[in-house]
């Protein structure tokens, strides 16, 4: 800096201070009525404020605490509705394994035989999906009912008949042991899934459990046309040899009565859902700058009403 | 000459007492304007809507998160650097109070402090891409320079003012923002589970949440999110639940 510009600085600096001037005394005595109006106006607005907050039912049920989060049940509902939507939507059931086993004997005055019909599912493809749920938000849980449609699927099934002649009609029919595969169509069907999501804590975390009951579903399906007609032609093969065991057992009866009217039980392993966390929580730490503060929360509460889900803590810093 | 016309303006600014009156006047309009739009808001049933997260916080918390980080050094411009030491933070009239206290000195004379007095409220509020929490900056309103040292003398009221208006925009960016320690996750992970034959793959729920309000009342800051279920991920490609029998013997 050369001694002009330093000069110049000073100057203007000085200027600076030598401009400021006092105030009147009234000049201030009118400033102090403003800011007191101003203040007094202040004052009865905040005391408005508090009265009016006080009336307000949704201030008034807030939770007590340091820290409060509010959930809209219109949130959470359109949530379960979407992961409900989605996943039923893009759940394939798939059967295999499944066995049906039915054996008799067959008396005509004494004992003709015995019988065994043994159905096995090869595999059953089932598509699943979504109706409307049902979701109601009271007494600190959300019911669910949650009903989902088995639409269209399809399958094949090995079919074996095993006739076991004793007495005269071992001798006129012997014994058989037939094996075909007969493929279906599975009935439409509609199945509805009670439960309820649970909230809780977890440390400082919200975290929803659903608790479903065991759930069974019962499969059904229909022999194709095709299959019967399999069926038909075969009893109509063995008619001939021994056409009164087979009225007698009456193959296409049981049949129709295990596959297409018992059908079988599937448990859905609702039950075993696992719990998931609520996006919004107080954290167990925070950084601030460079360092890193641990937050202890107690005294958690947590609520469900009809049209929020309320949850409030003692926060503590350590 | 232009200059000097400059500086005759700039020194003609209010007395020490004005500036200390419009400061407290600016502050109290704008505490009145804030809690008369609070409530108007409480008398249209508006005040905490109940379709939306709410996320309250007390004032003690975020003033002790903030206060946490002090004493605080932060450079002002090149040459400059703020100390930052005290803070008082109170959340009642929408807008929220904050004033931060602290000094301003260059590192080559580190004796030679300048007091001064931040004045603000709420600013904008973001969830931390990072760590998903709420973080708030601070609107500075005014910057009060209470005692110049050295300075104080010949600088006169004016010259602070001149300090304080120039720091205000260097001081902007430099104050720290308010933390909030509630976390809103950007995702709902729903985990996946096998039993027996059964086996359901996770899935993830993305959230879109934006921040859509900030106010101060009744010692709380409330900060009203919109949330959105976006497009969930893992169900798309289709889900087996397969039920396969173990076989237990030929018979």
């Amino acid at each position: 800096m050369t001694a002009r510009s330093a000069l110049g600085a000073l100057l203007a600096l000085g200027v600076i201070a030598g401009c400021s001037h006092t105030p009147s005394t009234e000049q201030m005595r009118v400033w102090d009525a403003d800011l007191q109006r101003l203040q007094a106006q202040r004052d009865s607005l905040q005391e408005r404020l508090v009265m009016l907050a006080a009336s307000d039912p949704r201030v008034r049920r807030m939770p007590q605490g340091d820290a409060v989060i509010v959930i809209p049940t219109f949130f959470v509902r359109g949530l379960i509705e979407r992961v409900f939507d989605d996943v039923a939507d893009n759940v394939t059931l798939r059967l295999s394994g499944l066995k049906a086993h039915v054996s008799k004997s067959v008396r005509k005055i004494v004992t003709i035989g015995e019988f065994t019909v043994d159905v096995n599912v090869d595999e059953v493809v089932g598509k699943l999906g979504p109706d409307k749920p049902d979701i109601v938000f009271a007494d600190d849980r959300i019911r669910m009912t949650l009903p989902v449609s088995l639409s269209e699927g399809h399958g094949k099934s090995t079919l074996r008949f095993v006739w076991d002649g004793k007495n005269v009609a071992d001798l006129a029919c012997g014994d058989m042991d037939v094996t075909r595969v007969v493929s279906g169509d599975v009935i439409p069907a509609r199945y509805v899934l009670v439960g309820t999501l649970q909230l809780g804590m977890r440390g400082s975390q919200i975290v929803c459990t659903p608790k479903f009951p065991e759930t069974r579903i019962r499969i059904r399906v229909a022999p194709s046309k095709q299959s019967w007609a399999i069926i038909d032609s075969l009893l109509a093969e063995q008619q001939g040899v021994c056409g009164f065991v087979l009225d007698k057992v009456d193959v296409p009866s049981i049949l129709k009565r295990v596959i297409e009217e018992k059908g079988f039980s599937v448990r859905l392993p609702v039950d075993k859902l696992k719990p998931f966390t609520i996006p919004a929580g107080i954290r167990d730490s925070v950084t601030v700058g460079d360092r890193t503060i641990a937050v202890a929360t107690s005294s958690n509460t947590i609520r469900v009403d009809p049209d929020a889900i309320l949850y409030s803590a003692t926060v503590r810093l350590k | 000459m232009l200059a000097l016309v400059a500086v005759f303006a700039i020194g003609c600014a209010p007395s020490e007492r004005e500036s200390d009156y419009l400061a407290r006047r600016a502050l109290l309009e704008r505490q009145n304007k804030g809690i008369g739009e609070l409530i108007e808001e409480a008398q249209n049933g508006s005040l905490l809507p109940t379709d939306r997260f709410l996320i309250g916080i007390d004032e003690q918390i975020v003033g002790d998160l903030f206060r946490s980080q002090f004493p605080l050094e932060r450079p002002l411009g090149k040459r400059f650097v703020v100390r930052l030491d005290r803070a008082t933070i109170e959340f009642r009239d929408k807008y929220g109070v904050i004033t931060v206290e602290g000094e301003v000195y260059r590192p080559a004379a580190p004796d030679r402090r300048t007091a001064l007095k931040v004045h603000g409220g709420l600013g904008d509020v973001r969830i931390d891409p990072v760590t998903d929490l709420l973080t708030i900056r601070i609107a500075i309103d005014h910057v009060e320079v209470l005692q110049a040292g050295v300075l104080e003398n010949f600088l006169g009221r004016a010259g602070k003012e001149l300090m304080g208006s120039k720091g205000r925009e260097m001081l902007q960016d430099q104050l720290p923002t308010l933390n909030v320690p509630v976390g809103l996750a950007r995702s709902i992970q729903l985990p996946a589970f096998e039993e027996g034959g059964v086996r359901v793959d996770s899935l993830t729920v993305p959230l879109h949440l934006a921040v859509e309000r900030v106010i101060a009342l009744e010692h709380k800051l409330w900060v009203t999110v919109d949330a959105r279920v976006g497009e969930i991920e893992g169900g798309e490609k289709g889900m087996n639940v397969a039920v396969v029998k173990k076989r237990k013997g030929r018979r």
